[in-house]
């Protein structure tokens, strides 16, 4: 990264669930004020927000623009910018905070996300968007699951694993949501249960899913500088990166191979750059990634160069990606447990991340942890948001 | 002058793979039935059966290279308003500076098609004429004519000179007011009638006197005659005028039903590819009267038989489809949660005609790589420009696949897939004719022209993988 050095010093989150008790306003200032909280800070210092959500038609103009934030939290006049990047906004309208201070425009912003989805019914949300949505024939039957169980059986075709595999991905996060207090699922499954839950896009069954999620997650950003005489905690930002691929008609050009994603490679190689990582397992502590369904996981780690693609199966079987494993991957119950409202996921997994960096996961705790890595997926794998912290002063 | 020969070219059928078992059907009733009729898959209709065997045909004649003359025979017409033929047209490649004709409502069509493509071309108004019949007849569940009727597609390519596999070469009509089965303009389904009234006076009289007028123009007895084709839509009427006539009477491999306009196209073309060079066929439809013609196969048929070969294509209907599943393929168990209107565009479906009906993209001239859909940058190379226009091709294999339930459906899932065209390129849509478990990774497929739904109030069609047809058939458990 290039100009000002920048810092996360504060992070707050709502309770993901279907918050049937909460408006998209009720959820974005709630975060908004927790992560005000955490870092000790009044809204009147905060210059600039960025604002991600991906659906605001299902939450009656909530996260329609940036004045949808700017009015409920009382931030005007101050610029609000909506970012919309698929399920990647949230760690998009971060990335954009970052920017904001990076350039030395200004010494403190906030990213919020923030999406509320079960103010319709499951099937009148994302699957009713899917239907509706895009080109009136082709591709026309796509799902959300139905994107990413192409890979699923592609994979499964290639390397020859069943869907144990994926089973093993739903047991790991439930048992890791279980831990956590934010999590929409707070329930351990036996891997039986993944395996037997009904069919919804072969080979994904309902439990290789994520649920449609209430909650919103804000970031407080500001320069290394000020965190360094204001806090005692704060994380660095070593690396904040977008990469973009081939949108809906992807599945209609010749090399896409239906095994890994483009765009989190092409993410992963100049994240890594930008924070001099040339041995992702050893250098990185703890990673949340976009598991929104449980071949996504699968894909991303391999697409991250934490295991290679034949061997992930097997190491997840074994705990490898375990809190207490060799490489913990999504401590939080991901996608899976927390569930996934679209524009939030990206600042929750920050949220985590600063947690962990900060020793106050709980339960979750990956002892020691020092550098985080949060990978924010859009589309099937036709954007991807990288972030990469590193935590100072808890040791 | 005319020229001195004029006929088929070649023919091909769409008949559709599934096929509803009569004894179930009846056992939901009265209990009295048996046999089986073709049913077409939720998403065909007369359009895309009549297209699909139009686009069949063409190929087999080798191609379109000049205006061709389209002509579409249908009762079952998806629009009230507006004509059908020129999707037929899109699809086969037959658009532009020639005319189009729709013969609607009669049965008849099916033979008239023949003739008046016949005529056009003796006339010297065009080279070549498409005639494509197609029928997905909506009958009252419980009717007689649910049972009676079938679901296919036929068409063929009517041409001159050396080419001609089966010239036309005798001709004649009845036409007769009288009450037939009928569909009011008001109505959904076809109305019990008198059947007997009607067999007995007028539409076996009709069909014999057309017969032997035809048979008379080509200056034949009936004895002359190596079999007739008896497109009645009433089985007892076909045997009643062929036994009248003293000719056998053509049958298809399997039971199909009747199959209104499609009919005689089917049934001739099923003739012909027995047929010994210089035999003739008697070819005879109905409809408020009848309409025949003769047909002589020509030296060349003994050399071409596969472009008027249909019989893969009937005994393709193979797969027992439930009745259950039928009625709500039907939307006759009606469910509101089936049906889907997706946003849709007139001005998109008019600007990318081509690529939607004619599956057209784009090569690239530096990478080679296939734009489908069409780009103004090339998506490997970064180009933009030195494009060339390319159609894709129709055969692959599975690359992979994914089966949900998520997506409605009058059907059991929506299975979405990616093929691995023949050659180069990829297509993504929905798989048809297909249960999830008969679905890997690998099987051939093969892009069949569909109905996709509804959105925006009008028809949208484009392509969907089938399964490559397994001549041995897989039998659907009920």
């Amino acid at each position: 990264m290039s100009g000002t050095e920048v810092a996360v010093v504060g992070v707050g989150c709502t309770k993901f669930g279907e918050r049937f008790d909460s408006s998209w306003e009720d959820l974005a200032v709630e975060a908004t004020f927790e992560a005000l909280d955490d870092a000790s800070m009044d809204l009147g210092q905060v210059e600039a927000a960025w604002l991600g959500t991906t659906f605001p038609g299902t939450s009656f103009g909530g996260g329609e623009s940036g004045v949808s934030l700017a009015d409920p939290i009382g931030f005007g006049p101050r610029p609000v910018t909506r970012v919309e990047n698929q399920c990647a906004s949230g760690m998009d309208a971060f990335r954009n905070a970052v920017l904001a201070v990076q350039s030395g425009e200004y010494e403190v912003t906030i990213a919020v996300g923030a999406e509320k989805l079960r103010d319709v019914s499951p099937r009148g949300s994302l699957v009713a968007g899917a239907v509706k949505a895009f080109h009136p024939v082709r591709g026309k039957g796509v799902t959300a699951p139905g994107m990413f169980a192409l890979l699923a059986t592609r994979q499964m075709h290639e390397f020859g694993f069943g869907r144990e595999a994926l089973a093993e991905v739903a047991y790991k996060n439930h048992r890791n949501g279980a831990k956590n207090p934010k999590a929409h699922f707070r329930a351990e499954i036996t891997r039986e249960q993944a395996l037997n839950a009904p069919m919804m896009s072969s080979p994904l069954g309902l439990l290789d899913c994520c649920p449609t999620t209430d909650g919103a997650a804000a970031v407080i950003v500001t320069t290394q500088e000020y965190a360094e005489k204001h806090y005692d905690r704060y994380a660095v930002v070593r690396s904040s990166v977008l990469a973009t691929n081939f949108w809906v008609d992807g599945p209609y050009l010749q090399d896409v191979d239906f095994i890994g994603f483009r765009a989190t490679q092409d993410s992963a190689a100049k994240a890594y750059a930008e924070a001099d990582i040339t041995d992702p397992v050893k250098q990185i502590d703890v990673v949340e990634t976009h598991d929104c369904f449980t071949i996504t996981e699968i894909v991303n780690i391999g697409d991250l160069g934490l295991a290679s693609r034949q061997d992930i199966p097997k190491l997840m079987a074994e705990g490898w990606f375990d809190i207490d494993g060799e490489m913990p991957v999504n401590t939080s119950g991901g996608l899976q447990s927390c569930g996934h409202p679209i524009g939030a996921t990206g600042c929750r997994m920050i949220y985590q991340l600063c947690n962990q960096l900060w020793d106050r996961a709980g339960e979750m705790q990956v002892d020691g942890a020092k550098v985080g890595m949060a990978h924010n997926l859009g589309g099937p794998g036709a954007l991807s948001a990288l972030t990469i912290l590193e935590g100072v002063g808890v040791r | 002058m005319a020229p001195d020969r004029i006929g088929i070219l070649a023919g091909a059928a769409s008949v559709p793979t599934g096929y509803l078992d009569l004894a179930e059907v009846g056992r939901a009733y009265d209990g009295s039935s048996k046999g089986r009729r073709a049913v077409a898959h939720f998403d065909e209709d007369a359009v895309t059966l009549a297209a699909s065997a139009a686009l069949a045909a063409v190929e087999r004649a080798g191609g379109v290279d000049e205006p061709t003359m389209t002509v579409l025979a249908t009762t079952a017409a998806p629009y009230k308003v507006r004509a059908s033929a020129s999707i037929v047209a899109a699809v086969a490649g037959t658009t532009g500076p020639a005319p189009s004709r729709e013969l609607a409502g009669g049965a008849r069509g099916g033979v008239a098609a023949l003739v008046a493509a016949a005529d056009a071309v003796a006339a010297g108004r065009v080279r070549r004429a498409l005639v494509a019949a197609g029928e997905r007849r909506p009958a009252e569940p419980g009717s007689d004519w649910e049972r009676t009727y079938g679901d296919g597609g036929a068409a063929v390519v009517v041409g001159s000179g050396d080419g001609v596999l089966a010239e036309l070469v005798g001709w004649g009509a009845v036409t007769d007011e009288v009450v037939e089965p009928f569909a009011l303009d008001t109505g959904s389904f076809a109305q019990p009638i008198d059947m007997s009234l009607w067999r007995k006076t007028a539409l076996a009289p009709s069909m014999i006197a057309a017969a032997n007028a035809a048979l008379a123009d080509a200056g034949l007895a009936p004895k002359d005659v190596a079999g007739a084709v008896v497109a009645s839509d009433d089985p007892r009427t076909a045997k009643l005028v062929g036994a009248q006539l003293g000719v056998p009477v053509v049958a298809p491999d399997v039971p199909l039903g009747a199959m209104g306009a499609a009919e005689p196209l089917l049934l001739a073309l099923r003739a012909l590819e027995d047929a010994d060079p210089g035999a003739h066929v008697l070819v005879v439809g109905f409809g408020n009267g009848a309409e025949a013609v003769v047909l002589r196969a020509t030296e060349a048929l003994a050399q071409a038989r596969t472009r008027v070969a249909v019989t893969a294509d009937i005994k393709a209907n193979s797969r027992t489809l439930p009745y259950t599943r039928y009625l709500r393929h039907r939307g006759l168990l009606a469910a509101e949660s089936e049906v889907v209107e997706p946003l849709a565009s007139q001005a998109l479906t008019a600007r990318e005609a081509a690529s939607l009906y004619r599956l057209e993209g784009l090569v690239c001239g530096k990478c080679d790589a296939i734009q489908f859909p069409k780009r103004a940058v090339c998506w490997r190379c970064g180009a933009r420009e030195g494009f060339d226009t390319t159609t894709l091709g129709r055969t692959g294999s599975l690359f992979t696949y994914t089966a949900g339930t998520l997506y409605p459906t009058p059907d059991v899932a929506t299975i979405m897939g990616v093929a691995q065209l023949d050659g180069e390129g990829r297509f993504y849509t929905q798989l048809t004719e297909a249960l999830p478990e008969e679905v890997s990774v690998g099987m051939q497929v093969e892009l069949v022209f569909r109905l996709m739904h509804r959105g925006g109030g009008f028809n949208n069609y484009f392509w969907k993988l089938r399964p490559v047809k397994d001549a041995a058939g897989s039998e659907e458990a009920a």
